[in-house]
């Protein structure tokens, strides 16, 4: 067993990528000095010199420059830093990446990653609480463009190992670490010379079994409701902890088979309530059996506000102590 | 001026004259209902795209804007091309590219690189495609050719900064029609001279002020072509006048230069500028432009007709999940 943690898993992962695959490409903003801003990087440049670009700050002119990569053989993987910023950059990720394919009758393969830390909480170094647009999560902006797969693990492991998959395909990835979990560490049993790599299909993982209630819990949240699942139990509930790992495609069997056994949903993530994944989450049960469900479904999340600064932060973001009392109110 | 061989001048003629008769031909197409969607016009400003394609060798890559038609049909064909504006099977993509989404990637095909709809978008693309062709050590650049609309767009001023940065194998053309669908440049750039903007970016240009002189175009690409050739980034801008509307169909009441428009086709019609310039050398005559006119013509004629041939295609000639995804079995339900 050795240790990892979320900034060694990535690194791993995009280092073994650039060995491999003598096509892929390492581009971003702060890539040669910092090793990307939050050095997640580390030990990629050396390797590589000749594919690592320091690019200028045009996140929406290097999105259609790595499109351009792409259609000419070469595997990018795009660093945007913090998910606010590919705002700037959805031209080139909505209408090109995810078309391109698709204008040629399947005849190109466009195999771009596309990376950016998800949500608040902690950024690294901060403290924190970094405000309205530094601290959004932005997977829901992917959810509804076909040709797209979305990508966003918490655990180290499942980051280092969905990466690679990530990388390794030959579609547009949108691939998510999240801000509060850059801290993270994880003991496991793969070693750096290991292929640890976790296919993007039936990602879905129960992290905790239980009988009484369905938990699936998005990125950020898996620990919270690990928290709060683990409070539950003291008290007689045992809720079922799903992490789905990969919006798309996402793996709803094992999410409608824990419903099926519990009678019971609340879905749980950092972004803001409406228009989130877990309107796809309840569409699946919906959709299998309504009649499985005991209870209303529950979804927790950030209220549909901005996100103020510093303290405000956390007024607004789903606790553990909110998931207990969501989950006492319709057991 | 250059001297450029008869055989040169007389390709240079056939490529041109055609352009004149197909853009003819396609706005009769439209009102006969049979583009499904758009065909913007190129109407009087054929000798840039003409030159585009004198200039270049067969194994350097094309982008296009949407005013591109010109240079799509020189590579994929004629009827393969009618095929694909009429929405027909036998088009380049079976239909569904139409004419701003056509591509072809493979290094043994015909080398025609994509951008998406949004406008000016082609330029940072191209400009990626020029990095892995330089990263690659190819001997091949990439003609990026962009409106004076589009040149507006922000995305459009980063790809000069990076093509300068990255010193790549690129040639952006400017084909500056004076509008920017209805809005002339007068209201839409505060400096006529859309190449000095990119000058500042730092790259080279040549700005062609008679863009219906096609030698005079073909000179500057020549040039251009051959700095792209030797990894120094640089702009042509070709000053032209856009004659019919944005798109065939749409009211052109907007335009306030008509007068301007009559004096171009009466004075400045490349394509009678250069039927007199070579009459004058004695390669062509009145004859030869009437058996041209006529022999173009029936070709176009004959390929718009077997292309309807082809038929309309059916809902799996498109939509299954192995076009969408190159890996489909991880691509989530359709």
């Amino acid at each position: 067993m050795r240790e990892i943690n979320t900034t060694s898993a990535i690194a791993e992962a995009v280092r073994k990528e650039m060995a491999r695959d003598k096509n892929t490409v390492l581009m971003g903003e702060d890539i040669i000095y910092l090793n990307g801003s939050f050095g997640i990087f580390k030990g990629c440049i050396e390797s590589a010199t000749d594919r690592c670009l320091d690019m200028p700050c045009s996140e929406n002119g290097f999105t259609h420059f790595a499109n351009g990569l792409a259609y000419a053989g070469m595997r990018p993987i795009v660093d945007y830093n913090i998910s606010d910023f590919v705002t700037i950059a959805l031209d080139g990720i909505v209408n090109g990446a995810a078309t391109a394919r698709f204008c040629t009758l399947g005849n190109l393969k466009v195999p771009i990653t596309y990376m950016m830390c998800n949500g608040g909480f902690s950024i690294m170094g901060g403290g924190g609480g970094a405000g309205c647009n530094h601290s959004q999560c932005m997977e829901s902006l992917f959810l509804n463009t076909p040709g797209l797969k979305v990508v966003m693990p918490y655990y180290p492991s499942d980051i280092h190992g969905l990466l690679r998959a990530s990388i390794q395909d030959d579609d547009p990835v949108v691939f998510f670490y999240c801000s509060s979990g850059l801290g993270a560490r994880e003991k496991v049993a793969f070693t750096e010379e290991d292929d640890y790599i976790i296919p993007l299909n039936n990602a879905s993982r129960i992290v905790r079994e239980g009988k009484d209630i369905t938990i699936v819990a998005l990125q950020s949240m898996v620990p919270v409701v690990v928290e709060a699942a683990a409070a539950l139990e003291k008290k007689g509930i045992y809720a079922e902890v799903i992490d789905p790992r990969v919006l798309i495609p996402f793996d709803s069997r094992k999410v409608i088979d824990s419903v099926r056994k519990t009678g019971r949903l609340i879905v749980v993530h950092e972004t803001h309530t409406r228009g989130s994944f877990a309107g796809e989450i309840i569409r699946k049960v919906a959709q299998e059996d309504p009649a499985m469900l005991k209870k209303p479904v529950k979804v927790l999340g950030a209220q549909n506000t901005p996100i103020g600064s510093a303290y405000y932060e956390s007024y607004i973001m789903p606790h553990a102590a909110d998931v207990i009392a969501a989950t006492e109110e319709i057991m | 001026m250059e001297n450029y061989p008869n055989k040169d001048l007389l390709a240079m003629y056939d490529k041109l004259k055609t352009a004149r008769i197909f853009v003819q031909m396609m706005e009769k197409a439209v009102y006969q209902g049979m583009i499904k969607s758009s065909f913007h016009t190129y109407y009087g400003q054929e000798a840039t795209n003409v030159g585009i394609l004198s200039a270049v060798r067969d194994t350097d890559w094309l982008g296009y804007t949407h005013r591109g038609q010109i240079l799509l049909y020189n590579r994929f064909g004629i009827e393969p091309f009618i095929a694909e504006i009429f929405g027909l099977r036998g088009g380049v993509a079976r239909g569904s590219a139409f004419d701003f989404h056509m591509a072809d990637y493979r290094p043994d095909g015909k080398r025609i690189v994509s951008m998406p709809g949004t406008l000016g978008s082609g330029s940072p693309t191209h400009t990626g495609f020029a990095w892995a062709l330089k990263h690659r050590g190819e001997d091949s650049i990439i003609v990026s050719p962009q409106g004076d609309g589009a040149c507006s767009e922000g995305y459009v001023y980063e790809a000069w900064n990076m093509a300068a940065l990255f010193k790549l194998p690129i040639l952006f053309v400017i084909d500056n029609n004076q509008w920017t669908m209805t809005v002339p440049l007068s209201r839409e750039s505060a400096n006529p001279n859309i190449a000095e903007k990119a000058g500042a970016c730092g790259l080279p240009y040549q700005i062609v002020e008679d863009g219906t002189d096609l030698l005079k175009v073909r000179e500057a690409l020549d040039i251009g072509v051959g700095k792209a050739h030797k990894f120094e980034p640089n702009v042509v801008e070709i000053k032209t006048l856009r004659w019919g509307p944005h798109f065939f169909g749409q009211p052109d009441d907007f335009r306030e230069d008509n007068a301007l428009i009559e004096e171009a086709k009466r004075d400045r019609d490349c394509v009678r500028r250069y039927e007199e310039y070579l009459t004058s050398k004695g390669l062509i005559d009145q004859t030869y432009i009437d058996r041209k006119t006529e022999e173009i013509t029936a070709e176009i004629q004959r390929c718009q007709e077997s292309a309807a041939k082809t038929g309309i295609p059916a809902y799996e000639d498109l939509y299954c999940k192995e076009v969408i995804y190159a890996n489909p079995q991880t691509g989530g339900d359709l």
